[in-house]
């Protein structure tokens, strides 16, 4: 009878690259014990098609640079005058700033968010009263959109980055809180019996055997609330001020800037890939076994 | 050991097993009872000491959640929320489930758009919205087309997911009995993904209510995201808290809807994962 | 309240076995009335049932029966990972109360902790006894060795095959030094030929080391060729039916023990035993 309103996320693939498709062909293609023959009919598959791939995106800017022809550059701008764009603000140390703005808030809210939301929902997952008490109030929380927070936050740390940082702090914090308990809840009976059987203590289990067999839920909740930061993060610098990415991308726009706007939108899009393709590289390089060992990734075409 | 003497045991244990089901079930009710009477309270105390600038007292908040329900324009605002935020929901998600099962069903499709989905994805969609502004206004328009944006994603990568990942005894169970490749789409693959289009389902309910917020504080001047940025800039606390409370309200109804169909029309989806 | 299946078990009234139980030493592991009910939705389940059983120092006995018999519960009971709802379990004479030290248990699914390396799995036990890090990294090695597994100390556990595995569950559990190692159908996922190598390295490892082994397994040839006793049990409820003496000479070698006069007429007794169950359900 467990009460949480809102299912956590479990970890469940969220790109379309981890998906079985054309990257195991290449590691089918690698395969040692496949003969020539196969492999190198798969290798001519998968050059045919890296070309469909690059083609679609090659004729996508093209039409993109052909609308110049009939709208007015404000509408769409062309995929030309906005690298141009944003070579000049880089340049300049624009985007330079503004991403060391956004970086900094970002940062100070979500590793605040990990920790006390790792923590609360460890205590929770270890104890069962207060599993009780306080499951309904954290369903509650996580269900409230955070994003509206906003103007109370504005009301109790003024107009400034500290408001943006606890705000943040908020949105990823219910994230982890519930991530961290579903995890929890679900520990292999198995594991567990490995930390009873060699008579641990309630502290030894929970760092030796509950939170490492929690990672796998962590790392999940982590990328679901680093998604909801950078977008909190934007909002609060549209609203706030304070010169980072939200802040530009919110002035270019209202001056009709609009290879400019362009120029921004690419970078704050290429920071969010950085920063969730660093959260990837950390959990293959750290903790390789939540790959090796999730079933969906042993699944074969 | 006579057998009469196991069975008085048997039975006393049994009851004791009741017994303690019959507690369990208060310390659900009760416990979270405590915490919130323990909250309100906190919350009451330091009501007392701070400007109710800061924190407004519950019984001030309740006053103002009246307020808002009762009066005409509050109460348009937020139906007018609701409007947008399913209409954004429905075409988002239709766009998401057809792309997705596309994606999912042939490779090639999947090959062309990875690229572009992934990016997308990864995008914080807000920072489009000055974009759609300059587009369509600041009309209902761009909102409804944000929150259909941000709706989409989480509903195509389930969904393409889910149909890619059918198991693949079900398909050639479909093949030897013969089905046409369409009817393998419709009858086996497309039922199967169910549970994956749930859970997209589900992160598209929860991100619908942001974007719809996030919408309103952005472009316009109805709606729940503007009333809130209006009472934050008035310092109207109360009435900020009141319509926080309103939004979670939202949060949870989605949520709870979503799972009453899971359980009932969809039963299987929790019986056979 | 002494059952028949209790005389035969601990009072030595069976004929002596090749070192096995001896009537003068007290028994290592005494149980006595385990009562254990599941209740379910619609009915409960007795798992067990008043059930006693001795073991002796250094003896090697198997529990074997239908699945639900209560065998594994029974175990889990020893090594205090369920609660029974009646009855005591005395290691050397001390009335157990929660998990003891002086136990180790080997689990059919293995569960070797995926975030930790072999070595790390060996060493988790030793951690939770304080021991050392020097020392254990020593002890861990020994074990290793010992199961044949000195070269893979440090890669991730599921890279191996399920039968170094299980080597590697049965190396974590030795290494706490226990004086009763709990098996609860340790090979019941291998397939048979490494099912067999294990069987007889396990037999070995216990001559070695002198240890105190009850081992479950539904595999009437495995606990054959284990075993000094062998244990029947009867499902629900869960009870003891019989226990057989196996006078089989060690060492035993796989492929000499089956045509043995005396496992042919074991085999069939168990089986006849079990048979007669088929009934009750």
């Amino acid at each position: 009878m467990t009460t949480l309103s809102s299912t956590p996320e479990v970890p469940l693939r969220s790109s379309l690259d981890s998906l079985p498709g054309v990257d195991s062909e290449e590691q089918r293609a690698s395969d040692v014990s496949l003969d020539r023959v196969k492999r190198k009919r798969v290798l001519k598959k998968n050059t045919r098609l890296r070309i469909a791939r690059y083609t679609a995106i090659l004729v996508f800017l093209g039409a993109w640079q052909l609308t110049a022809v009939f709208l007015a550059p404000v509408f769409l701008s062309t995929p030309i005058r906005a690298i141009v764009a944003f070579y000049d603000l880089m340049a300049n140390g624009t985007i330079e700033r503004a991403v060391g703005v956004s970086l900094f808030i970002l940062a100070a809210g979500i590793v605040c968010a990990g920790f006390f939301g790792m923590a609360l929902g460890t205590i929770m997952g270890r104890t069962q009263t207060l599993e009780r008490a306080l499951d309904p109030l954290v369903s509650f929380g996580n269900a409230t959109p955070s994003i509206a927070l906003l103007p109370l936050m504005v009301i109790w740390f003024g107009q400034g980055k500290l408001a943006a940082v606890v705000f943040i702090f908020i949105i990823g914090f219910w994230q982890m809180v519930v991530n961290t308990l579903a995890g929890m809840r679900v520990v292999r009976l198995g594991y567990r019996d490995v930390g009873t059987s060699f008579g641990m203590t309630k502290w030894e289990q929970t760092f030796r055997i509950y939170l490492p067999a929690t990672q796998p839920f962590i790392f999940a909740g982590a990328r679901i609330a680093l998604a909801q930061c950078i977008v909190g993060m934007i909002l609060a610098e549209q609203e706030l001020g304070q010169g980072g990415l939200g802040d530009i991308v919110n002035s270019y726009g209202t001056y009709f800037q609009t290879d400019n706007l362009i120029a921004a939108i690419g970078a704050t899009c290429m920071l969010a890939l950085l920063l969730f393709a660093s959260l990837r590289l950390l959990q293959r390089r750290k903790f390789p076994w939540i790959q090796a060992t999730s079933a969906s990734s042993r699944s074969s075409r | 050991m006579s057998l009469g003497t196991a069975q008085v045991n048997n039975m006393n244990r049994v009851k004791a097993h009741k017994h303690r089901k019959a507690r369990n079930r208060v310390s659900y009710i009760v416990l979270p009872l405590v915490a919130v009477v323990i909250l309100i309270g906190l919350w009451e105390l330091v009501g007392h000491f701070t400007n109710p600038l800061f924190l407004s007292s519950p019984i001030a908040v309740a006053r103002a959640f009246a307020n808002i329900l009762t009066h005409r324009q509050t109460v348009s605002s937020l139906l007018q929320s609701l409007r947008e935020m399913y209409l954004g929901l429905v075409l988002g998600v239709t766009i998401g489930f057809t792309i997705g099962i596309f994606i999912g069903r042939f490779e090639s499709v999947n090959n062309v758009a990875s690229p572009f989905v992934n990016v997308l994805n990864a995008t914080p969609l807000i920072v489009v919205i000055p974009l759609l502004v300059i587009w369509t206004g600041i009309g209902m328009q761009a909102r409804v087309v944000f929150t259909m944006l941000v709706t989409t994603f989480p509903m195509l990568l389930n969904t393409a997911a889910g149909v890619r990942n059918v198991h693949k005894g079900y398909v050639e169970v479909a093949a030897t009995l013969g089905l046409s490749e369409r009817a393998t789409l419709f009858k086996v693959a497309i039922p199967a993904a169910v549970p994956y289009v749930l859970a997209g389902l589900r992160s598209s309910l929860s991100l619908a209510i942001i974007g719809m917020v996030v919408g309103e504080m952005e472009v316009s001047s109805i709606g729940v995201g503007w009333l809130l940025i209006q009472y934050g800039d008035g310092l109207q606390t109360a009435f900020l808290l009141a319509l926080l409370m309103i939004t979670s309200i939202f949060g949870v109804l989605n949520v709870t809807a979503l799972k009453i169909v899971e359980r009932t029309v969809f039963k299987w989806t929790t019986s056979t994962r | 309240m002494t059952s028949s299946f209790e005389a035969s078990a601990g009072l030595g009234t069976s004929p002596a076995t090749y070192g096995s139980t001896n009537a003068f030493e007290p028994p290592v592991l005494k149980v006595r009335g385990i009562n254990k009910v599941f209740s379910g939705q619609e009915r409960d389940v007795v798992a067990l049932e008043s059930v006693d059983l001795d073991v002796a120092k250094g003896e090697f006995i198997s529990l074997v029966g239908p699945s639900g018999c209560g065998k594994t519960t029974l175990l889990r009971i020893i090594d205090g990972l369920d609660f029974a709802d009646s009855g005591t379990v005395e290691l050397e004479g001390k009335r157990l109360d929660g998990v003891s030290q002086d136990m180790a248990y080997v689990f059919q699914d293995i569960n070797l902790l995926p975030w930790r390396s072999v070595r790390g799995n060996v060493e988790i036990g030793l951690e939770a006894r304080g021991v050392a890090k020097a020392e254990r990294q020593r002890i861990a090695r020994e074990f290793l060795e010992m199961v044949g597994l000195k070269d893979v100390m440090d890669v991730p556990p599921y890279t191996l095959s399920g039968g170094m595995q299980q080597r590697v569950g049965v190396a974590r559990a030795l290494a706490v030094r226990p004086k009763v190692l709990l098996m609860d159908e340790p090979f019941g996922q291998l397939d048979n030929f490494t099912r067999e190598a294990l069987q007889a390295e396990v037999a070995a490892l216990w001559s070695q080391l002198g240890i105190t082994i009850v081992f479950v397994t539904h595999d009437v040839d495995e606990a054959i060729f284990l075993s000094d006793r062998i244990v029947v049990m009867h499902r629900n409820p869960g009870q003891v039916v019989e226990i057989l003496d196996v006078h089989l000479k060690r060492p035993r070698t796989q492929a000499e023990f089956r045509a043995e006069p005396e496992t042919i007429e074991l085999r069939s007794k168990i089986t006849a035993l079990l048979r007669s169950q088929e009934g009750g359900l």
